[in-house]
């Protein structure tokens, strides 16, 4: 279980980084993070990139921080940054909240956010957060630079709208109203393990009535997005045990789900459901 | 043996006991521990593995200047071929690299040696291997399967050991059964996954020419002697290593052929070699263990009392047999320790170990018991169940109680603690509590269940346990050398292998204790081939108790001996020397000498014992014993997560008794691991093939061990008594918690999920295994019906449930000879329970159909799902806790079924499988109900084929006289028998219309008819012939599954009964046994569709000759002249009996119609027909089927002729017409009957008003009953006419006859009197009745001969040719037969005459 072999470029800035992926790209050449999904699928030969990138002595890269409209994740920022609430503001506690079910500790302490969004795996936690909150991504590449909406960014099974020579610098999450509500849930069989389904949601009241509901759902299609059907299910009813069945159960119906050996579609979709009930009952 | 240990350990504290801290964890948990992979080496190796399961290699091509093995560099070493010596094992050889044919996807093909792990691997990746694939067999059933593809040629039928028992009085004590309770149960494959996997480094000393193997391996003197075997060179030129070994679990106790080839490149570069497996490779290719079927039988008298127990164990035991255990181990493991810790005399046995193309199968913790226990615990959950006896109530009448107990099968149990260890665990867990937690958990919707399992682990087993097996290679004893060395260190040099077990601790605690030295002074030496006496190794919970047995022994000559010595220096008595402290000293006085003295007294001052003691200090012991029973119960407590399936153990209780305990802390470890492994093997971990025989779980994402949380506390209770056939005392633990943790767990699970019926018999329990169906709700509670918005709907004049009808009793049902099924009745609208999809829960009645449909979307359902047994035949239905096992089963034979199959030259086994279809009558079901006040009487029109019995259905059920309901069949479109049913509908109907005093009408659309109509067939069949060399048939043993849905129907039992009486058909079969089992299901209820019974029992019975054919390698048509009832033996009795009479075949002429069939399909020229078009690739083949099929089912038909004033006659009837052209087949009857012409006469059928008793039009039995019946009351009408014609005529009767209508004198001209002129003239009228009786059914035959073209690409299946000859006796009207026939050939039987299907 020996990787193939390859070239390890180590750039100290982000200019000397574009520039190399420029060169190296069409040779196959990818940039390295935090190695967490990268490295074991080098070691399975899964993938046998000739060049690898590798960003962890690049500058500024780490930088994490908020406008006070949106919280900037740079490139270089592990998962384990958001053991902590890194923002004044209920999307503080909502990473917080999410950064726990990310695989193992030791794997928090290496793997990145973005490169989460880079990697793309149907089941990531911080995919689901980028769908759901409608994240904007800022690729960069020698060609200069690029900002690609989440609803845009997501293109299928480990697919993104990424260019082969765009470097992903940094992931934007606008930050929630501070009355905002979220709740999250995800399915697995043991714990660390990749989500069968996972949902987040969050809402704003008004009157008593949900407003502006985000019903977001990960592991259960080739990419997270957001479920029309379900918010729609729950804008403008009172929350509470019918709102959130009929939430369920519309995200449920509106689903195509994945179908592997351990896991039937209309399994799945029960897990869905399942997942975004507990996540609106987990917000309440 | 003298041992004065009594006064020297005086009464101070011993190590034994202690639960000091183990001696090897230091170096271990500071990085220091030494293993495989850590030691350099020159040369690397990658082996290149077989992508494929089963296929012939054409050709290895390698990169230039690589250096690559294969198989033809290994001239001349031999394959690995372990030996059983009894159970008709077949010995097969595995290459170490696979010489032409592989035969599992990771079997070594060719090993690539680099200078690195990094460059090997890149060479691998360019060795490329062609391999002509063959279909490969993946599963151990399918692998049984007749005409499966052959892994080995040497083990014909995969069948590589076949171990078979029986106690002489079973059947008898089996056959006097109160009840008997099934499993089937299915485990499935596992790796051991040790956090280590496989490492060797093989290293060449150019001094010596000797090759030092280090390998992470639990029996290196083993390994030695199998890798110098293979090899051919002596055993002292190889020393083997076990170094520090990060854990075994079984899979490092086998042979790898890896291991061989590092040796062979060693001595062949002169230098050394390494190779360390990557994960993947050892879940591809590391051994696998625990794959098997096993299904379970248990006979209890009323008292719940286990008398009896019956097992079938297919064990999957993969590509080859593993040495040196052989593959034995798991199916022979689980034969002889099936009955457990209970008390049941009476066992038979069926193991057998099935070759497929997956990897190798090897011992893994347990092997074979926790898939035993599991099983056997299952059984007696359920046997509790069926019993209404609590779990722990069972196993106290069960466990066995008195000591030394001798098992069934011969095994001797020692004193162990079965019942103090269930009542300890029981109480520990404090049962009440869990109740009133589950009870109060279940009103929240959370689902909280109890498991427990108890068991015995056999530990510490000798070379006579091993011998029983027939193990060529017999493990057993263990030798331990025990050294003073001069510097006063002791050191224990063992054969055993300990790899994380703390061996060397424990050890030393028994040492210490006889030798008076702190147990850290002692250092025990193992794994080194030319440091360590031979011995076996680590495996099987044996080492504490043969090695520290032989290390008593050890210890207790060197104390004798160090007791001598000091004797001699210190000049006392010996038996006044106490050793303790390191010192010997003499009991009361100051007089004392240290160990390390002594040590250089023996060593270098031995002229001070006058020759009187032997110089040093080393003594050996070697230990063989019995063998030693441990036990334990196990309680889990889990939580169902309904909604995902997650399963989440709360809490698992031991208790358990080990005999003594040498040390606490590692005797709990040992436990607490066990358990770990096994709630993993209970919840998540599974290899799993795809169909092509790849791994789909190859990594630890995929495969899934438990991570510790999912691991919950566990709770340790020990019971401690000592073994009398350990002289420690002690017996073995290491495999007890994996043993009873999938049990405990697993019932827990069936606990937590009893409210919704599940049951679960597999491991592991995936959530996708037992997931709550909800939706569509085939089983549920109704909670509420709100009809409010219907009833308010304008039009809706009400709306029904279950409360309105309660006072209607539920639709009865026929007995076919099947007793106990009557509580399966369906209620005409759902009472508290919904059963299936499509089941009548409330009716609408309102102004028209539109309305009516309106308001029934309005009508609201609350119904909580209980889970559906939909899945699978073998998930026992919802009503498993209510139904008597032996209620539900028919049983029908005749002769001696096992005599033939112990006789028999060879026996084919099939199992098919049959859909469930529907009818499909172009019409469906409908009824309209009027009540006529003025008379009293209800009126029915229906679409009925049985109308007399209906109506007397309806009369009871509506408590009303049989004369004030009338039944009127209109024209119907069709039955295929739907149609002999009395459905909840028509009940309704009637109900209303009496109840409303207006005509109620229903109508069924197309989708109600699929979902809620009678449906069919559906059965499983194992079927099983033995056959003489020539293929003639001895015995045919069937046993099927009909899943009959959720209710027992009108003729529910038609079908299997008729399919078990019908399954001999045209051929001679002596001896004949079929065990159908009705299973109740959430299903439809089924009924019988054309032909039932026959069409499945034909189905099977001509498959099963076409396997015959294939095995004794003769033709299809050619096995069939061998087997039909010849002419001359007509009339046949069959010797079964169906529907309450004798099967006699009255005639018939079985291969003359099976010639006429073949010579009209022109048979020898269709098949070099097929031969070309098979050379030219396309995928064509014809088959044969025969049948008997029944008809004239009685027991009588009435039918009254009647000639109207207007001089038509009318023939009234008792049956029904669907379509079977009825009217003008009787009328033909009658007109030949009467002498007049056919077109003249008018036949009246499905009328109860006009004739009042009769039996419907079904079973093919219109033509021969009422056909009968209406000649025999034509022939009376015709007598009564010339009677009364002669006196009005003033003439003898004779005289006179029928022509055209008319009565005429006979043989001239002269007056006539036409029969409407007579009618008119007799003042009663003029008709006659008469009655046709008949106990017996009459037996048409027929043969279907098809040829057929599979297209390749799709699939699908066009039917060229289809040619049938059939017998039924005369043809009342050719026309009307041919249209039947082929009708029924659509419909994919021969129906109204056949039952036939070829293939």
């Amino acid at each position: 279980m020996k990787p193939a072999p390859f070239i390890r470029h180590v750039p100290r800035t982000l200019d000397e980084a574009l520039k190399i992926l420029a060169a190296v790209a069409s040779q196959d050449g990818r940039v390295l993070a935090g190695g967490q999904s990268l490295v074991p699928i080098m070691a399975f030969r899964l993938a046998k990139p000739a060049h690898l990138v590798d960003i962890n002595e690049v500058a500024g890269l780490d930088r994490l921080a908020s406008d006070g409209k949106a919280l900037s994740i740079g490139a270089r920022v592990r998962h384990a940054a958001f053991h902590k609430s890194v923002v004044d503001n209920p999307l503080g506690k909502l990473l917080t909240d999410v950064a726990r079910h990310i695989a193992h500790y030791p794997i928090r302490m290496r793997g990145t956010f973005c490169g989460s969004l880079a990697h793309a795996d149907p089941a990531s936690e911080w995919c689901l957060v980028a769908a759901t909150l409608d994240a904007t991504m800022v690729a960069k590449s020698t060609r200069g630079e690029r900002l690609i909406a989440a609803k845009n960014y997501f293109e299928g099974i480990m697919s993104t709208a990424l260019a082969e020579d765009e470097l992903l610098c940094e992931a934007r999450l606008p930050l929630l109203a501070a009355d905002e509500k979220f709740g999250f849930n995800e399915f697995n069989r043991r714990a660390g393990d990749f989500a069968m389904a996972a949902a987040l949601v969050t809402y704003r009241l008004q009157g008593g009535k949900i407003t502006e509901a985000r019903i977001g759902v990960g592991g259960a299609e080739p990419s997270p997005r957001r479920i029309p059907e379900a918010e729609a299910a729950l804008n403008g009813k009172a929350p509470g045990d019918a709102a959130f069945r009929a939430a369920a159960e519309a995200a449920a119906k509106a689903v195509d789900p994945l179908e592997d050996h351990q896991t039937t579609g209309e399994y799945r979709r029960d897990l869905v459901r399942a997942v975004v009930r507990r996540a609106l009952e987990h917000s309440a | 043996m003298s041992a004065p240990t009594k006064g020297s350990k005086g009464d101070r504290m011993t190590w034994v006991g202690r639960a000091i801290r183990r001696l090897e964890d230091p170096a271990l948990v500071t990085g220091q521990g030494r293993f495989t992979a850590d030691l350099p080496a020159t040369h690397w190796v990658r082996f290149v593995r077989s992508s494929v399961a089963s296929g012939k290699i054409t050709k290895i091509e390698t990169p230039q200047d690589a250096m690559v093995v294969t198989a033809a560099d290994l001239k001349g070493v031999k394959k690995i071929t372990p030996m059983l010596h009894k159970f008709n094992y077949k010995p097969v050889g595995q290459p170490i690299l696979a010489d032409s044919q592989v035969r599992f996807v990771g079997e070594p093909v060719a090993a690539v040696v680099a200078a690195s792990e990094e460059d090997a691997e890149d060479i691998a990746e360019l060795v490329e291997v062609s391999i002509e694939e063959t279909t490969p067999v993946i599963d151990a059933r399918a692998a049984l399967e007749s005409g499966a593809p052959q892994v080995h040629a040497e083990a014909p039928g995969n069948v590589i050991l076949e171990g078979k028992f029986k106690t002489p009085d079973f059947d008898a004590v089996w056959n006097g059964a109160h009840k008997v309770i099934k499993v089937e149960a299915r485990s499935h494959r596992q790796n051991a996954t040790p956090m280590e996997a496989r490492a060797g480094h093989a290293a060449y000393d150019a001094s010596t020419g000797r090759v030092t193997l280090t390998c992470t391996t639990q029996m290196p003197h083993l390994m030695r002697t199998a890798i110098a075997d293979v090899l051919a060179f002596p055993e002292s030129d190889l020393r083997v290593i076990a170094p520090d070994v990060g854990g075994g679990f079984g899979q490092k106790m086998s042979l790898c052929a890896e291991y061989v080839v590092l040796v062979w490149l060693a001595r062949k570069l002169k230098n050394s070699v390494a190779w360390t497996e990557d994960r993947r490779e050892n879940l591809i290719a590391g051994f696998h263990a625990r794959d098997q079927y096993i299904t379970l039988e248990g006979a209890f008298d009323k008292d719940a009392k286990l008398i009896a127990l019956r097992a079938d164990i297919a064990a999957n035991i993969g590509a080859y047999s593993c040495f040196p255990t052989t593959c034995g181990v798991e199916p022979l493991m689980a034969m002889a320790e099936m009955p457990g810790p209970y008390d049941v005399r009476q066992y038979e046995c069926l193991a057998r170990g099935v070759i497929t193309n997956t990897c190798t199968m090897a011992p893994y913790r347990g092997v074979s018991r926790p898939v035993i226990t599991f099983t056997l615990e299952r059984l007696m959950d359920k046997a509790a169940s069926a019993f209404s006896v609590d779990p722990i109530d069972i196993r106290r009448r069960n466990l066995i109680d008195k000591f030394p107990y001798t098992s069934a099968m011969g095994l001797v149990y020692d004193e162990a603690t079965y019942k103090q260890t269930l009542e300890m665990a029981v109480k520990a867990i404090d049962v009440p509590a869990f109740r009133a937690r589950q009870k109060a958990a279940r009103a929240q919707g959370r689902y909280l269940g109890i498991g427990f399992a108890t068991f015995c682990e056999r530990t510490g087993y000798g070379s006579p346990a091993f011998a029983a097996r027939g193990m060529e290679i017999t493990p057993g004893w263990e030798t331990v050398i025990l050294t003073v060395d001069p510097s006063g260190f002791v050191e224990a040099r063992i054969g055993s292998s300990p790899h994380g077990q703390g061996l060397r601790t424990t050890l030393a605690q028994i040492i210490a204790d006889e030798i008076g030295v702190t147990p850290d002074v002692i250092k025990v030496v193992h794994g080194d081939t030319d440091r360590a006496p031979y011995g076996w190794g680590t495996f099987a919970s044996r080492s504490l108790v043969i090695s520290g047995g032989a290390t008593l022994i050890a210890a207790q000559k060197v104390r004798a001996k160090l007791i001598k010595i000091a004797s001699h220096l210190l000049e006392a008595a010996p038996g006044d020397i106490v050793l303790e402290d390191g010192q010997a000293k003499v009991a009361g006085t100051d007089r004392c000498i240290t160990i390390a003295k002594m040590a250089r007294a023996a060593y270098h001052q031995t002229h001070r014992f006058k020759g009187e003691i032997e110089p040093g200090i080393t003594e050996s012991g070697t230990y063989d014993p019995p063998g030693t029973f441990s036990n334990a119960c196990h309680v889990a407590i889990v939580a169902v997560d309904v909604e995902t399936g997650r399963v989440t153990v709360e809490k698992f209780l031991v208790a358990e008794d080990a005999g003594k305990i040498i040390n606490p802390m590692i005797a709990d470890g040992q436990v607490h691991g066990g358990i770990a492994q096994g709630i993993g093997n209970a919840l998540l971990e599974e290899i799993i093939y795809d169909d092509n025989g790849g791994i789909l779980t190859a990594n630890l994402a995929d495969y899934m061990p438990p991570t510790a949380r999912e691991i919950p506390p566990i709770e340790l209770h020990h019971i401690e008594t000592p073994s009398t056939t350990s002289i420690t005392k002690a017996k073995g633990l290491g495999e007890g918690g994996c043993i009873g943790a999938p049990a405990a767990v697993v019932n827990a699970i069936n606990d937590a999920l009893a409210p919704f019926g599940v049951v679960i018999d597999e491991i592991p329990a995936t959530p996708q295994r037992m997931r709550v169906v909800r939706s569509p709700v085939a089983h549920g509670k109704i909670e509420s019906i709100d009809v409010t918005a219907a009833l308010a709907l304008p039009g809706v004049h009400a709306v029904w449930t279950h409360a309105d009808v309660a006072h209607i009793p539920r639709i009865g049902f026929r007995l076919t000879r099947i007793a106990g099924l009557e509580p399966y009745q369906q209620p005409v609208l759902a009472h508290a329970t919904v059963r299936y999809v499509g089941e009548p829960v409330a009716v609408v009645f309102a102004d028209d159909q539109y309305v009516a449909e309106d308001a029934a979307e309005l009508v609201e359902l609350a119904i909580e799902p209980l889970r559906a047994t939909l899945l699978a035949a073998e998930q026992p239905g919802f009503y498993e806790h209510e139904l008597s096992t032996e209620a539900g089963v028919v049983r029908k034979g005749y002769g001696d079924v096992e005599a033939a199959f112990r006789n028999a030259h060879a026996i084919v086994s099939l199992e098919l499988s049959i859909g469930r279809h529907s009818g499909v009558p172009l019409e469906t079901r409908g009824a309209v109900a009027r009540y006529d006040a003025a008379r009293d009487v209800l009126e029915m029109h229906g679409a009925a084929k049985v109308p007399h019995w209906n109506r007397d259905q309806i009369a009871q059920m509506l408590g009303r006289k049989r004369e004030s309901v009338q039944l009127f069949e209109s024209h119907v479109g069709g039955g295929f028998g739907i149609r002999g049913e009395l459905y909840p509908e028509d009940v309704l109907v009637c109900a209303a219309a009496l109840k409303f005093r207006r005509p109620i009408k229903w109508i069924e659309d197309r989708r109600e008819h699929l979902i809620a109509a009678n449906h069919s067939r559906d059965q499983q069949h194992k079927v099983r012939a033995a056959i003489d060399s020539d293929g003639r048939i001895l015995a045919i043993d069937d046993e099927f599954f009909h899943d009959n849905g959720a209710y027992m129907r009108t003729h529910a039992a038609t079908v299997p009964d008729l399919a078990a009486a019908m399954l001999p058909g045209p051929y001679i079969v002596p001896a004949y046994r079929a065990t159908g089992h009705i299973r109740l299901t959430n299903k439809t209820p089924c009924g019988t569709y054309r032909a039932p019974g026959r069409y499945e029992s034909t189905f099977v019975r001509e498959r099963l000759l076409d396997a015959i054919a294939a095995k004794v390698g003769v033709d299809t048509v050619e096995i069939r002249r061998r087997n039909l009832i010849a002419k001359s033996a007509m009339p046949y009795e069959l010797g079964l009996e169906t529907l309450g009479t004798h099967i006699i075949y009255d005639s018939g002429d079985y291969a003359l119609l099976l010639d006429k069939a073949l010579a009209a399909a022109d048979w020898e020229n269709l098949q070099q027909q097929l031969r070309q078009r098979r050379q030219a690739g396309e995928m064509v083949g014809a088959g044969v089927a025969m049948f008997v099929e029944k008809s004239g089912l009685g027991p009588f038909d009435t039918v009254r002729v009647e000639v109207t004033p207007a001089g038509t006659v009318e023939v009234i009837t008792g049956v029904a017409s669907v379509g079977q052209g009825v009217e003008t087949v009787i009328a033909q009857i009658c007109a030949d009957a009467l002498g007049i012409d056919y077109k003249n006469i008018r036949v009246i059928h499905g009328q109860t008003d006009r004739i009042d008793k009769g039996m419907g039009a079904f079973a093919s039995r219109v033509t021969v009953m009422c056909g009968e019946a209406t000649r025999l009351a034509a022939s009376k009408l015709r007598d009564k006419a010339l009677a009364a014609a002669a006196e009005l005529m003033q003439t003898s009767a004779n005289t006179l006859d029928i022509v055209n209508g008319e009565i005429i004198r006979a043989g001239g001209p002269g007056p006539s009197m036409p029969l409407g002129e007579l009618a008119r003239a007799l003042p009663a009228g003029l008709s006659a009745e008469d009655t046709f009786e008949s106990a017996h059914m009459v037996y048409p035959y027929g043969v279907h001969v098809a040829a057929v073209r599979v297209d390749g690409d799709t699939g699908a299946v066009a039917i060229e040719r289809y040619v049938i000859a059939y017998d039924i006796g005369k043809a009342v009207n050719p026309m009307l037969v041919e249209g039947q026939i082929t009708g029924g050939l659509a419909q994919g039987v021969g129906g109204g005459a056949a039952g036939g299907i070829s293939l």
